[in-house]
């Protein structure tokens, strides 16, 4: 693209010079007393327009200007991809969310062992054939700690929550990634990008207000039966 | 009751399973997504209950497919997701959903719809 960019450029100068020294040698043999007619007039049109033999240096500013910032946005597109500023980022999120799936099973595991020891215990507590009144006792605190754990294990639904909402930032990031590639292409930067299917998350997921929301859609469901 | 949980979140699997144990349903079958399911799905199964977004083939997908299918259409659907939007629900509804519950939902939410779904059965 710059080198066509330069060959016009060279050609325009070229053309603008001969313009020029048409015009030139068009005013001599007027002075001359050579009767030129049209040729004449529009001789001195030319001249009334611009100064026709100053264009060329002002188009090649123009375009030095023009290429000094391009070679400016190129650099900073090359540093971006080269420093990973965007790139792979939606990669690092997704080794997140699957972190915290892993943790969160991890915990799950743990939660059942409790259970299962929990469970031990009241069995060997229940045969030791103790008082009835600690019996009871005990097996009210068993309740209460199976009800604690069992609360625990549905407050791990956040994982799947927040790791939507991760979904839906990575695949934003991938998108900016994308926008990027597309213009650090056009300066020799190559980058391979695929977005993410916005069908397998729900970037609105959301952990709040969940019993309004419930209720809104009971009464819609209702609704339908009725 | 047989259960066929369908969910691409191994974490939400997992507590739906649990959720489920703990209200005497412990015959359960898991997919992690709309394909899986389609091919898990058999005379065995009376209850469906999926998740909405989910890759290779998604929640509001499997139940058109189970709904075209005669020999299927009859198996109750809960569709368990994020979505909450009025638009989606109403999808929901037309594809053959029987009811829905919003994540995240509690043990009591889970056992109250399926036992809604029992009673309409």
């Amino acid at each position: 693209m710059t080198t066509m960019t330069e060959n016009s450029l060279d050609g325009l100068r070229t053309t603008l010079h001969l313009v020029s020294e048409l015009v030139g040698e068009i005013h001599k043999r007027e002075a001359q007393g050579e009767d030129l007619g049209r040729i004449g007039e529009i001789a001195i049109s030319l001249d009334n327009l611009a100064d026709v033999a100053s264009l060329p240096d002002a188009l090649q500013n123009a375009y030095g200007a023009i290429s000094s910032a391009l070679a400016g946005v190129s650099l900073r597109l090359q540093g971006m991809v080269a420093h990973d500023h965007l790139r792979g980022t939606h990669e690092k999120l997704s080794e997140v969310s699957a972190a915290t799936e892993n943790a969160a099973l991890g915990m799950m595991d743990g939660l059942d062992r409790a259970m299962t020891k929990i469970n031990s215990l009241h069995a060997m507590t229940v045969g030791a054939g103790g008082d009835d009144g600690d019996d009871k006792e005990f097996a009210g605190v068993v309740g209460e700690v199976r009800e604690e754990i069992g609360a625990m294990f549905n407050l791990l639904q956040f994982q799947d929550i927040t790791s939507q909402q991760i979904q839906g930032i990575a695949a934003l990031i991938k998108d900016a990634e994308t926008t990027l590639g597309g213009a650090s292409k056009m300066f020799g930067v190559t980058q391979e990008e695929k977005l993410p299917d916005p069908d397998e998350y729900n970037a609105d997921a959301t952990m709040g207000n969940a019993a309004d929301r419930q209720r809104i859609i009971d009464e819609t469901i209702n609704a339908a039966r009725a | 009751m047989k259960c066929l949980i369908v969910d691409d979140s191994a974490t939400m699997r997992r507590i739906i399973v649990n959720t489920l144990k703990n209200i005497g349903i412990t015959d359960v079958a898991e997919a992690a997504n709309g394909l899986e399911a389609l091919a898990a799905v058999d005379d065995s199964i009376e209850l469906v209950i999926t998740d909405w977004n989910m890759p290779e083939m998604g929640g509001l997908d499997l139940v058109k497919a189970l709904k075209a299918d005669p020999a299927r259409s009859g198996i109750p659907i809960l569709m368990v997701t994020t979505r909450g939007a009025k638009e989606d629900l109403i999808q929901a509804i037309q594809a053959g959903v029987a009811n829905y519950v919003l994540k995240p939902f509690t043990p009591e939410l889970l056992k109250e719809k399926i036992d809604e779904l029992k009673a309409h059965a």
